[in-house]
């Protein structure tokens, strides 16, 4: 987690929440086609078998309707149309029974179902009876039989008997017999009988009396029958067609008992009515029960589908619940990793800024926070190797200026020491100049004196003792200054030695200042390579804000749902807006450092630019030095003249004194001597007089060396202060005590 | 107290501050290259290819007729295809999502100005945020004035 990109790590927070978002849209579209399933499942199933009930029982009725229109019907051929109807609707039936059979599940059912088929195929059965009975409709056969055949053959043998019975009366009007008187008893009977079987074959048109009727009928046919056999035909050819009618009704009045003890209709009629009836009610008893249990059965599923639309809900509550949950903590976690690194940043940056160079952030982490967190600390190591650089250029600087200082001090010691011999000369070589006029003034009272040389040998010999003791003293005296010019030699080497020495630190701290001038612009470099991150992090900020604005859009979209995922991409834009603001701030305080580094490059110049004035001072320095010294060897030179001068003198003093002791010898020497002496002490007092000058030079170079010396202590008190102003910026700033 | 309200996404153009109801927005992205539609009016800045989809994008200064500085729009803000055939917004910068109140956005048409003619009928109404005025614009009627454009020009 810690070592991904922010954008990694965003894109794993969005997967999380999207792939939740899915989740709970897969789970809750499972369940809803589960629950649709189930609900088809109960629709088709129980629709199904209500509509094959539902058929069954329309198949039942038009099957029950056709059998009674085919009983009721008198047409034989309307008959048959309902009967065949009626056998297509059986046919259906036993095909829909079939089918509900196969589709039955439960063993309860298929019982019932059993039972179903059963009664339909005894149902099927009777209708067949019931069917085969109406077809024959034997009842209407006999009617019209009736009507048709026997009713106009009665008619006709009520003619034919009306008419034998006039041709009868017309016999027995002219002769009378008995036989006739018999025939027409029997005519009589005849046609009573006749008259009495239409009646009742007017009464049989209502069916119920048909089968009381029947045995009087055929009775009476009987008794007809035997009636005209009886009859003795009178006229042969009435008698012929009235046992032809006769005869001819009887086969018919058969006909019609036959059919009535068929009596078809009422036969079916009464299964119609009755068994059909039963099997019907006890089909739809069956069928009721059937419904009553699908409904049951449809109940039971309704609650199993509620069942499973509460335990979806609860499942999708749930995910959306595990996924809001996990989102957060995803999010927190993020933000901890992000937010928790950048506030480090910030604190280092600050600390920076107040000049604490110590701390780190040392954070193990790839990512992009991670890489700026490393340029920081490497941003802070550069601080530090370039401020300890400056600390370090900045002590060594002071040191050099305290040596320079020290240097100067013994310079000016020196030169001090220069001036007191000089002075110490002067006034030696001032004793001289009184000596050599005394000696002067010696050698013109010498040489006025001569006269009376005689009477002051003894006064020269102790003018000549001062003469020789001056010459010591002078002597003295020139080795006392030949002994300060050495030592003004020496100085002056040691304050050339010095001048080079503070040349070459000075040449030290110019690379210095270059040095660090050059760390300056690294710094600047590294600064500008941290305002690319920056600028790197406020993009990402950006893009980060827009990729949450986007995620409020997509929240709003999906509604309620997305109220939460809303919150998050709030707090998402939040940390980025967070983010780019504390990159602004970084920015602005890499700005400060700049400004910092850039005032620190001016310090810097102006420490090179006094250090080049302390080297133009030392060379000053060295050339007035080597003056000095070209001076001091002049002197030297001088004093060795004079040195030279003073031997002769002394030579010259031991030959006066030589001469005075031969004085009483020779005047005319000593005359002599007395010139060489005066000769010689012009001499002294002309070397005496450049020994002077020589002083006086040594002394202006002594005071010209002074003038440098003092020049150098200010430029060294300058590049004191200098060196400690750096050292006080360079101090600002806090080194880790082990640091580099 | 009616605590109900209303999310627009704001964005800003030359300087000022335009919002249109969230609902209506898709999604809203850094500005990708436009490819210029050759006779479209000015402030038809071409077609966009977001992520395979085409968009037409709008320049909304040009369209409400902002003063046009330097600066080139940087973020797109595409509508969702209810809204008409898929178009965006070039935008200046992409503010936040500003929840309104509902009290605070006028009902009346006092603030609107749907009768006046030209870019003013876009605005839907002009909402009290704050610290500044929201100035919201109706997205269904920014293709018509497009079109209307190209017929004037067309006669």
């Amino acid at each position: 987690m810690k070592n991904l990109h922010l954008s990694t790590k965003l894109t794993i927070l969005s997967l999380i929440l999207s792939g939740f978002l899915l989740l709970t849209g897969w789970v809750g579209g499972s369940r809803l086609s589960l629950l649709n399933r189930n609900t088809d499942e109960l629709g088709t199933k129980v629709m199904g078998r209500l509509q094959l009930l539902s058929d069954i029982q329309t198949q039942i009725f038009i099957l029950n309707r056709n059998q009674k229109n085919a009983v009721i019907t008198n047409d034989d051929s309307q008959s048959l149309l309902f009967s065949n109807a009626s056998e297509a609707a059986a046919r259906e039936l036993i095909s829909l029974v079939a089918q509900f059979e196969k589709g039955a599940t439960t063993v309860e059912l298929k019982s019932r179902l059993q039972l179903l088929k059963s009664q339909a195929e005894n149902l099927v059965s009777l209708n067949q009876q019931c069917l085969n009975l109406a077809k024959l409709n034997t009842n209407v056969k006999g009617r019209n039989l009736l009507v048709k055949k026997i009713m106009p053959s009665m008619e006709r043998i009520a003619q034919q008997v009306e008419m034998s019975a006039e041709s009868l009366s017309t016999q027995t009007a002219s002769p009378p017999s008995n036989n006739a008187a018999g025939a027409q008893g029997v005519l009589k009977g005849i046609r009573e009988t006749s008259i009495a079987l239409m009646l009742h074959m007017a009464t049989r048109e209502s069916d119920s009396t048909v089968t009381i009727s029947d045995q009087s009928i055929r009775e009476k046919v009987d008794s007809l029958v035997q009636l005209i056999n009886a009859y003795e035909p009178s006229s042969k050819s009435i008698d012929f067609e009235l046992k032809k009618l006769l005869t001819e009704l009887r086969r018919d009045l058969d006909e019609i008992f036959m059919l009535a003890s068929t009596n078809s209709n009422v036969k079916s009629a009464e299964i119609t009515i009755s068994t059909a009836k039963e099997s019907t009610d006890a089909i739809l008893k069956i069928l009721d029960e059937i419904g009553d249990e699908s409904r049951n059965e449809a109940k039971l599923a309704v609650k199993d589908s509620e069942n499973i639309y509460f335990a979806g809900l609860n499942i999708i509550f749930g995910t959306s619940v595990a996924g809001l949950v996990l989102g957060i903590a995803a999010s927190f976690l993020i933000s901890r990793s992000i937010t928790r690194p950048v506030s480090l940043v910030k604190e280092l940056a600050k600390e920076l800024a107040t000049g604490n160079l110590v701390s780190r952030i040392n954070l193990k982490q790839s990512d992009e926070v991670g890489e700026l967190a490393t340029a920081t600390d490497s941003l802070a190591d550069a601080l530090t190797s370039v401020v300890g650089q400056i600390q370090k250029t900045a002590s060594d600087l002071g040191g050099s200026s305290t040596g320079l200082d020290k240097i100067a001090n013994s310079l000016i010691k020196q030169s001090e020491q220069t001036s007191t011999q000089a002075s110490g000369v002067s006034t030696a070589s001032e004793q001289l100049s009184a000596n050599i006029n005394t000696m002067s003034s010696a050698a013109e009272e010498m040489s006025m004196n001569f006269a009376s040389i005689a009477s002051a040998t003894e006064e020269m010999s102790a003018s000549v003792g001062s003469i020789s003791s001056a010459a010591e003293q002078t002597s003295s005296n020139v080795a006392a200054v030949t002994t300060a010019i050495h030592d003004i030699s020496i100085s002056s080497e040691q304050v050339l030695g010095n001048v080079r020495e503070g040349a070459h630190i000075a040449s030290n701290a110019s690379q210095m200042a270059a040095n660090a001038t050059a760390t300056m612009k690294q710094l600047d470099q590294s600064s500008t390579e941290i305002n690319k991150v920056t600028e790197t992090i406020k993009m990402i900020a950006l893009q980060t804000n827009l990729l949450a604005l986007n995620a409020t859009i997509e929240a709003t979209s999906a509604g309620e749902a997305g109220k939460g995922f809303a919150v998050v991409a709030h707090e998402i834009k939040q940390l980025a807006n967070q983010s780019a603001k504390a990159a602004e701030d970084i920015a602005n305080k890499i700005e400060g450092v700049q400004l910092g580094t850039r005032q620190a490059v001016g310090v810097i110049q102006e420490i090179a630019a006094v250090i080049r004035e302390i080297n133009a001072s030392a060379d000053r320095i060295s050339v007035s030095v080597e003056h000095q010294n070209r001076a001091a060897q002049t002197i030297s030179q001088n004093i060795a003249q004079a040195n030279t001068g003073v031997g002769q003198i002394a030579r010259s003093i031991a030959e006066v004194a030589a001469t005075a002791n031969d004085m009483s010898r020779s005047i005319a020497e000593a005359t002599r001597g007395a010139t060489d002496v005066s000769r010689n002490v012009g001499e002294a007092a002309k070397a005496a007089s450049g020994i002077s000058d020589n002083i006086a030079q040594v002394s202006l170079a002594a005071q010209e060396t002074n003038r440098s010396s003092e020049s150098v202590t200010t430029a060294s008190i300058s590049l004191a202060q200098l060196s400690h102003e750096l050292n006080r910026l360079a101090s600002r700033f806090k080194l880790p005590s082990n640091g580099s | 107290m009616n605590d109900e309200t209303t999310l627009f996404c704001t964005f800003e153009a030359a300087g000022r501050l335009f919002g249109i109801p969230l609902i209506d927005i898709k999604e809203v992205t850094v500005e990708a290259n436009c490819t210029p539609i050759p006779h479209a009016p000015e402030c038809v800045q071409g077609y966009v290819n977001i992520r395979g989809q085409i968009v037409l994008g709008l320049d909304l200064r040009k369209l409400l007729r902002l003063p046009s500085n330097d600066q080139t729009a940087k973020c797109l803000v595409i509508m969702k295809s209810s809204i008409g055939p898929s178009f965006g917004l070039l935008v200046d910068e992409v503010g936040e999502i500003e929840a309104v109140r509902q009290q605070d956005i006028p009902v009346d048409a006092a603030t609107s100005n749907a009768e006046l003619p030209g870019p003013d009928n876009l605005i839907q109404c002009t909402c009290k945020l704050p610290n500044r005025l929201l100035v919201v614009l109706d997205a269904r009627k920014l293709l018509p004035i497009i079109e209307n454009e190209i017929h004037q020009a067309s006669l």
